[in-house]
């Protein structure tokens, strides 16, 4: 077996970067549209709070679907953050306003929404969530690719 | 290059982000039930809720790097003004 040039690693790079953002857009295609989404216009409506909040949770759900190792390591240093700021008086009487607060419960429907809880459950350390595997199976077996022709593609010995 | 960064841009985009990041941190804050709420039940504090304290945390730590700006020197005042610096220092 010859050893792999630097330009050959490069390429599989290149390609599995490709993929990478093939599956991206995927499931971007794949995930229910977040409605309603604001009109679309040129002018000073364009630049709407509507409009900006939405596109901000597209290019969240983008960055969450898109690098989901990156944005899980992400969320689990913002909640260990959450967690040391509750250690504080002044953290653990906002930790139980927002608790209480009817609005926090809509926004975490958003949120919901927005991530497709993809960040939430089991991870590999360093690794995709479990969830996100999960998600990105039902969506490659939801577009033609069944169990017949995933097992001509897996190396023999692999049930 | 990495090491040759575009110093006005990188300088307007960082602090675009810090700011960002404050008014989200108060658009969340905002979010709080008022008033001091009785303590949750523990299970209602779950990851979702230390996100959003997280942010909020945040926001508070980048919006503390702000006042200084107000107790600059004369020099500072005759220095052309760079882009985004002044509501950081």
């Amino acid at each position: 077996m010859t050893t792999p040039t630097p330009e050959t690693l490069l390429a599989v790079v290149a390609e599995l970067d490709r993929l990478r953002a093939l599956l991206a857009e995927l499931l971007e295609r794949s995930a229910p549209r977040l409605m309603p989404a604001p009109p679309e216009g040129y002018g000073p409506e364009r630049h709407s709070p509507e409009r900006a909040s939405y596109e901000l949770l597209l290019s969240a759900r983008r960055a969450v679907l898109g690098n989901p190792a990156a944005a899980r390591a992400l969320y689990e240093l913002l909640v260990a953050e959450g967690r040391r700021h509750a250690a504080t008086p002044a953290g653990a009487q906002l930790r139980d306003r927002l608790a209480a607060s009817e609005a926090v419960d809509h926004l975490r429907r958003v949120w919901e929404a927005v991530s497709l809880n993809v960040l939430d459950g089991p991870a590999a350390p360093s690794g995709v969530p479990d969830a996100w595997a999960e998600l990105l199976a039902d969506v490659v077996t939801g577009h033609g690719l069944n169990e017949a022709i995933l097992a001509r593609l897996r190396p023999e010995g692999f049930a | 290059m990495l090491s040759d960064p575009q110093t006005a841009f990188a300088e307007a985009t960082f602090v675009n982000g810090l700011l960002g990041l404050a008014c989200l941190a108060q658009a969340v804050r905002a979010l709080a039930a008022p008033g001091r709420a009785p303590s949750a039940p523990a299970g209602k504090a779950d990851d979702f809720i230390h996100l959003l304290l997280a942010v909020i945390s945040l926001g508070e730590s980048i919006e503390r790097l702000a006042p200084a700006a107000e107790h600059r020197g004369p020099s500072a005042e005759s220095s052309p003004p760079t882009y985004g610096l002044g509501w950081l220092r």
